[in-house]
């Protein structure tokens, strides 16, 4: 961008606001990676992850001329992706969080690794996602943005339609309940 | 709740797991090593929760499918008649053929970062001669806001006066930090 000021997504924010799709496509370059990792943590399942991001983006694009806060913008496309799927859960009525589809074990698990390290990381990825999935929705949400995800507390506060406060309290029992000893964990 | 020879409880632990320990963690080294256990769990989930984010799914593919989705959903620009600065007739200019002449005018400023970049007319009379605009800057840490003000102010006059006829321009200008807090806010004639 230039010596003196670092580089950020705010003059591309602006520059989309402006109504330029190149500046636009930037911001979706950057963060779609990010945003299906955190609507597959809340959904469970890469294909919806990718329907539930797509959708999103279409939100955001139409919102973004009201947006007031260039810098608040990471936030806030993880508070529209949030929606989107906290939408598509009320309307399944259940968490399909707790069971892996075959994209995301065959990545653990990649087609050239011995049978039995395909097992292992299989099965460690398994663990992982039950334990996160056990998770009541707002400790996940709040685990998946800091822990996973690495937004700023106000980021995540933001993205959630929560406080600062709130949300390290949701963070810690989020944190107490996934490192607990195995002998502790709670039945999900 | 594990309680730990200190007296203090994992939980204590948990509360500030992003912040730097305080200071009976510094010598405490029971509250020490659970705080190491715990970021250690803590990044090694993380990790595993990672797994695939970068390459789970074909990136160029979905962001193809967002930006044709986006393309057929383009918010029309806002388009104005003014006079042309060029040969004095009467155009039509889009509110993008203005931001881009303003920040051409700026160029690639080291100490200058233009955020956001709006020009409307200010007179009821079509073609119009008389503008506001309004700019954001980030500057550079150790910026002259006054200097910086004065600058913005005169290139943006530049960038709209390349592209029309402005008799009359005000500028609304916001100087920002870099991470987009305000610094300071002006309305100045051009």
């Amino acid at each position: 961008m230039s010596q003196g000021v670092p580089d950020s997504l705010i003059p591309w924010v602006g520059r989309a606001q402006e109504g330029d799709p190149a500046a636009f496509e930037h911001l979706v370059t950057r963060l779609t990676g990010p945003l299906r990792g955190f609507a597959r943590g809340m959904l469970g399942q890469w294909a919806e992850a990718e329907d539930a991001v797509q959708e999103a983006w279409l939100r955001i694009w139409r919102r973004l001329p009201h947006l007031k806060d260039r810098s608040a913008f990471t936030g806030w496309a993880y508070s529209i992706t949030r929606n989107v799927c906290l939408d598509r859960i009320r309307s399944r009525d259940r968490l399909r969080a707790d069971s892996l589809d075959a994209q995301m074990i065959e990545l653990a698990a990649p087609a050239d690794a011995q049978p039995e390290e395909r097992t292992e990381r299989r099965l460690e990825l398994e663990r992982a996602w039950k334990r996160v999935a056990a998770l009541p929705l707002a400790q996940r949400e709040a685990f998946l943005l800091v822990v996973v995800h690495g937004l700023s507390y106000r980021d995540a506060a933001l993205a959630m339609g929560s406080t600062e406060t709130t949300l390290r309290g949701r963070l810690a029992r989020a944190r107490a309940a996934l490192t607990n000893d195995p002998g502790e964990e709670a039945t999900p | 709740m594990s309680t730990l020879p200190c007296g203090r409880t994992r939980d204590d632990v948990l509360q500030n797991l992003d912040g730097p320990p305080d200071a009976h963690e510094i010598q405490c080294p029971w509250c020490h090593d659970e705080r190491a256990r715990l970021k250690d769990l803590d990044s090694g989930l993380a990790t595993i929760l990672r797994t695939g984010d970068e390459d789970g799914g074909n990136d160029d593919g979905a962001i193809a499918a967002v930006m044709r989705a986006v393309r057929e959903n383009l918010r029309p620009l806002r388009s104005t008649s003014a006079v042309s600065a060029l040969g004095g007739e009467a155009v039509k200019v889009t509110s993008l053929d203005l931001a881009d002449a303003v920040r051409g005018a700026f160029g690639e400023s080291p100490r200058i970062q233009v955020n956001y970049v709006d020009v409307r007319p200010s007179d009821g009379v079509s073609p119009h001669r008389q503008w506001r605009a309004e700019c954001a800057v980030s500057v550079a840490p150790d910026s002259d806001l006054t200097e910086v003000e004065t600058t913005v102010v005169a290139k943006v006059s530049e960038g709209v006066r390349t592209v029309v006829v402005a008799e009359h321009l005000v500028v609304d200008v916001t100087l920002e930090d870099v991470h987009g807090e305000t610094l300071r806010h002006a309305v100045r004639d051009s």
